[in-house]
């Protein structure tokens, strides 16, 4: 039924921003505060290709990947010289640099108003454009993205991420150049999310600078935490989990004038009762 | 031309903002250092007690200030009491502290809007300006310049002459030897908590009479206040003032030539090249 | 497979069950005399614009309580919160296409809009929007706007600029809202081929500026006849007071932007351009039933209702549903239209339901409509 391939189409966007971010927190356990950025470049990237030069979806995919991974370099290049907290901040300033340049650069991307009429994609003349084939299509990139994240943490280079997390100047003191792993998985995680963002923008057709804000990062962080750090599965259980409470929340009658709030309460309180009695999430391994 | 004192009066005026809250975050961060994210949000819910007490009771502003200004420590205090002690007793790292401050960063601002609902309040819309040096500025602006002084002078005075400023400079040295050494840490981190959210607390208010109140308004006043703190050196108490005076000259001074649009690029902007060139902020700890 | 996995699969299966369920049960049930055309609504009852929300949903409830009683269908509404959010809004309009089986949607906001036309759209479902600046939300056979586009302020704001003898102008615009945008870029462009006008100084913000009193002290010594603002709340108040406590006691005005404050004596005195004001008998039977003035938006979403509803009386033939297609056609069609917003109301060719600007003013704290 069209409204539940809905809700499928969404978890799994936000599957693969969860299992995006997971690499980056869960893994490699650096708090960042920025993955909705590299979501609104994807997003962007695809809709001003489809919608201003008529380029393929498909290949509008991999512009949003491309340009969304340069600038994950960059930044990443400036953040991998930090850890904790302040990796943190600097995640967060960055997050809140990219939001005012899709907001401000009013030509370009449309500013405040958004980009509307993005197609669905089509390949080879096959419109892809029904929900269904929508939700194969994102179903697949989720499978892949899922087989690519459990490729990377079981390798070697996986296992130095997770040292990093354990203790960076103990494998530091191995040799281990810490900033280049810290720099490239960051740019895998912003490659990622820009296919989330990709879908993103076909699926509703039309995007705005607000849904990609600092919110949209918590919300990604939130999925991750709450889902299970440093496992696969969790990102995508914490995607399900977020989408789905809310949908339901919506027939529980909270009166309107306050529903919001109280949401915002609930909300609240679950991170804060999480992180004081249960740190690992649902399904996590990494306690914070 | 009267434009460059006005500019300087404005930097002036932004940046004592910025010193209030840099001060309190700043107190709080020597003593576990973590950012705070909830820091925001209990001074703007100071700033909504004076608010109702003024307002819906008939109070006078003084003494709704005062009563603001002991919600917000309390507030802080109980925060502290309650989970973040818990955290500390844990031994839990830092980004639980981070995460766990974001979701009562969330939940206190719900509740605020919940009691106070979302609309813009300004307390009142009289006010008294004067000229200086060419440049306008209002009463309350000038209490605010006159309240850094004031507070970092005491703040200086309890650091470094109390025994009790003694004790929060061994424990924001290291808490774990402050213990054997007798000093009842959870007690004086409660106080020092108490004090940073009751600065906190000012700062919601003076903001709140110079502009007005609006429960999202604590996480700009917060981000002002970390870029703050961290360009000035973090954890130094003079630093967060000499930072927050830095950001507002570059804010005010950038949005001369550059459009307004971009104010928050510059403030963020000036903190990664920071980050990037002097971590450790201007005044070492 | 292991319990992990298996106790998460079991709680989807269950909330994914649950949700099915309910929304079942909440169709109506058993056949009824006249057959029942139903009509889906999204709206933002909650979160930033609330209170529009709610007010155009109070409006809607009072329009469908003041149907007549001998209509060829029943109609039933169904009220859903979008949060002012897109991703929402195509949520909750693919729950009430597929499950709830709407035969018309109602949307506010060029947002969710804009998100709900493509759906609309591709399901072939009547859609009105009441409260979109982006003319885009109205693209396609299905889809329609009853809002005042920026271009007709504009058509009565700068005549009025003119009378008043204005010729320079100071502009400040809160260009990342969606609403604002479209106002300023109206604005901005009707100006620049407007000869007797002259934008001496546009000054841009983003939402949550609190602190105006550089770029004030930039414009200050232009000396402009008068001061055009686009912004909302809170951003609204604080520019003017900030302007204000600067010593400029030059007049302001705007295209709309009053209607969304909340501390109108501030602009005590000012004469602005605002959408049509609703008619009388709107304004008298809301209050009267709500103890409250309804706010901006509000007589459309009135309007909107009845739109839907003298469309399917049209197309229907009494004895079962029409199609959407049909009632999108018909509404097309309507003109010569009597509404909250005024009379002799029609559909252009656009598909906008266009009602004209008037002149305001602000005395004694309220806003008093001194032209037509």
């Amino acid at each position: 039924m069209e409204y539940l391939l809905h809700l499928a189409i969404v978890i799994s966007i936000y599957s693969i921003l969860g299992l995006s971010l997971n690499l980056i927190v869960g893994y490699t356990g650096l708090v960042s505060m920025t993955q909705a950025a590299f979501y609104a470049i994807g997003a962007y990237a695809t809709a001003i290709a489809m919608t201003s030069y008529d380029i393929n979806f498909f290949l509008a995919i991999l512009i949003g990947i491309i340009i969304s991974g340069l600038c994950a370099l960059i930044i990443g290049y400036v953040l991998s010289r930090f850890d904790g907290d302040y990796f943190t901040l600097g995640s967060l300033g960055f997050n809140i640099i990219i939001t005012a340049i899709l907001v401000n650069w009013r030509g370009f991307t449309g500013g405040a108003t958004g980009i509307p009429a993005i197609p669905r994609p089509s390949l080879f003349g096959f419109d892809l454009s029904t929900n269904l084939t929508f939700f194969i299509l994102a179903l697949l990139a989720v499978v892949v993205i899922y087989f690519i994240c459990k490729f990377i943490v079981r390798s070697s280079f996986g296992r130095v991420l997770k040292a990093i997390r354990e203790d960076e100047k103990a494998i530091q003191v191995f040799g281990y150049n810490t900033h280049y792993y810290k720099l490239a998985i960051f740019a895998i995680g912003a490659m990622m999310a820009a296919v989330a963002g990709a879908l993103y923008a076909s699926y509703l057709s039309y995007i705005s600078p607000a849904t990609f804000d600092l919110n949209e990062s918590v919300f990604i962080l939130s999925i991750v935490v709450l889902g299970g750090l440093a496992n696969n599965k969790g990102a995508i259980w914490g995607a399900a989990l977020l989408i789905l409470l809310p949908e339901a929340l919506q027939f529980v009658g909270f009166p309107s004038a306050v529903a919001e709030e109280l949401r915002q309460v609930i909300y609240g309180l679950a991170i804060v009762l999480f992180m004081l009695y249960r740190p690992q999430g649902l399904v996590g391994e990494y306690k914070l | 031309m009267s434009l460059i004192p006005q500019l300087i009066l404005n930097s002036l005026i932004a940046g004592s903002i910025y010193s209030l809250v840099a001060l309190g975050f700043n107190l709080i961060y020597g003593t576990k250092r973590f950012f705070n994210l909830s820091h925001g949000a209990v001074a703007i819910i100071g700033g909504y007690i004076a608010f109702y007490f003024t307002k819906s009771l008939g109070v006078g502003i003084i003494v709704s200030s005062i009563i603001g200004i002991l919600a917000a420590g309390i507030l802080g205090y109980l925060l502290d009491r309650f989970v973040f002690r818990k955290l500390r007793q844990r031994k839990a790292s830092d980004m639980v502290f981070l995460i766990t401050s974001l979701g009562l960063m969330i939940v206190l601002q719900a509740v605020t809007a919940l009691l106070f609902t979302n609309d813009f309040q300004i307390f009142s819309s009289q006010f008294t300006s004067y000229q200086i040096f060419g440049g306008v500025i209002t009463q309350v602006q000038i209490i605010i310049i006159v309240s850094v002084i004031v507070i970092s002078t005491g703040l200086f005075l309890l650091l470094k002459k109390t025994r009790f400023g003694k004790m929060v400079r061994a424990i924001s040295d290291d808490e774990e030897v402050s213990k054997i050494v007798g000093i009842d840490t959870n007690k004086v981190i409660g106080w020092v908590f108490f004090i940073g959210s009751a600065i906190a607390g000012l700062s919601g208010i003076l903001s709140g009479l110079d502009i007005g109140l609006e429960p999202t308004m604590g996480l700009s006043l917060l981000f002002k206040g970390v870029i703050a703190a961290v360009i000035g050196g973090v954890g130094n108490v003079y630093g967060g003032i000499l930072g927050a005076f830095l950001l507002a000259f570059v804010e005010n001074f950038g949005i001369w030539g550059i459009s307004s649009e971009w104010k928050d690029v510059i403030s963020f902007g000036l903190l990664i090249v920071f980050l990037l060139f002097r971590p450790q902020g201007i005044l070492k700890k | 497979m292991n319990k992990t996995t298996k106790i998460g699969i079991g709680v989807v299966v269950v909330i994914v069950l649950a949700v099915w369920g309910i929304s079942s049960l909440m169709a109506p049930k058993g056949p009824t005399t006249k057959p029942t055309i139903k009509i889906g609504v999204t709206l933002p009852l909650t979160g930033g614009v609330a209170a529009l929300g709610q007010a155009n949903k109070n409006a809607i409830l009072l329009a469908e309580s003041q149907l007549p009683k001998n209509l060829k269908y029943n109609y039933q509404l169904e009220f859903q919160d979008d949060q002012f959010n897109p991703g929402i809004g195509a949520s909750n309009v693919t729950k009430m296409i597929s499950v709830d089986g709407v035969s018309a949607l109602i949307s506010f906001g060029s947002p969710v809009g804009n998100v709900v036309s493509p759906i609309a759209e591709q399901n072939q479902i009547t859609h009105v929007n009441d409260f979109a600046s982006d003319p885009h939300v109205a693209n396609g056979t299905y889809n329609f706007v009853d809002y005042t586009p920026a271009y007709q302020d504009a058509k009565v704001f700068f005549p009025e600029l003119e009378k008043r003898g204005i010729h320079t102008i100071v502009f400040f615009g809160q260009q990342d809202n969606t609403g604002a945008l479209a106002l300023i870029n109206t604005f901005l462009s009707v100006a620049s081929s407007t000869p007797s006008i002259k934008v001496v100084s546009t000054q841009m913000f983003n939402t949550g500026t609190t602190d105006f009193r550089t770029q004030i002290a930039k414009v200050k010594g232009l000396n402009p006849d008068i001061y055009v603002f686009e912004a909302s709340s809170p951003e609204l108040e604080i520019l003017t007071q900030q302007l204000r406590q600067a010593g400029v006691k030059t007049p302001i005005t705007t295209m709309e932007a009053f209607d969304f404050s909340s501390q109108l004596s501030l602009f005590e005195g000012d004469w602005y351009v605002d959408a049509a004001s609703p008619m009388s008998w709107f304004v008298d039977l809301y209050t009267k039933t709500y103890g409250t003035a309804p706010l901006s938006g509000a007589a459309n979403g009135y309007d909107s209702l009845n739109l839907i509803v003298q469309a399917a009386e049209t197309a229907g033939d009494g004895k079962s549903v029409p199609s959407s297609t049909a009632i999108a056609t018909a509404l097309a069609k309507i003109s010569g239209f009597n509404g909250a917003l005024g009379d002799n109301l029609s559909v252009g060719a656009d598909h906008l339901v266009v009602s004209d600007a008037v002149v305001k003013m602000i005395q004694n704290g309220k806003p008093v409509t001194i032209s037509q």
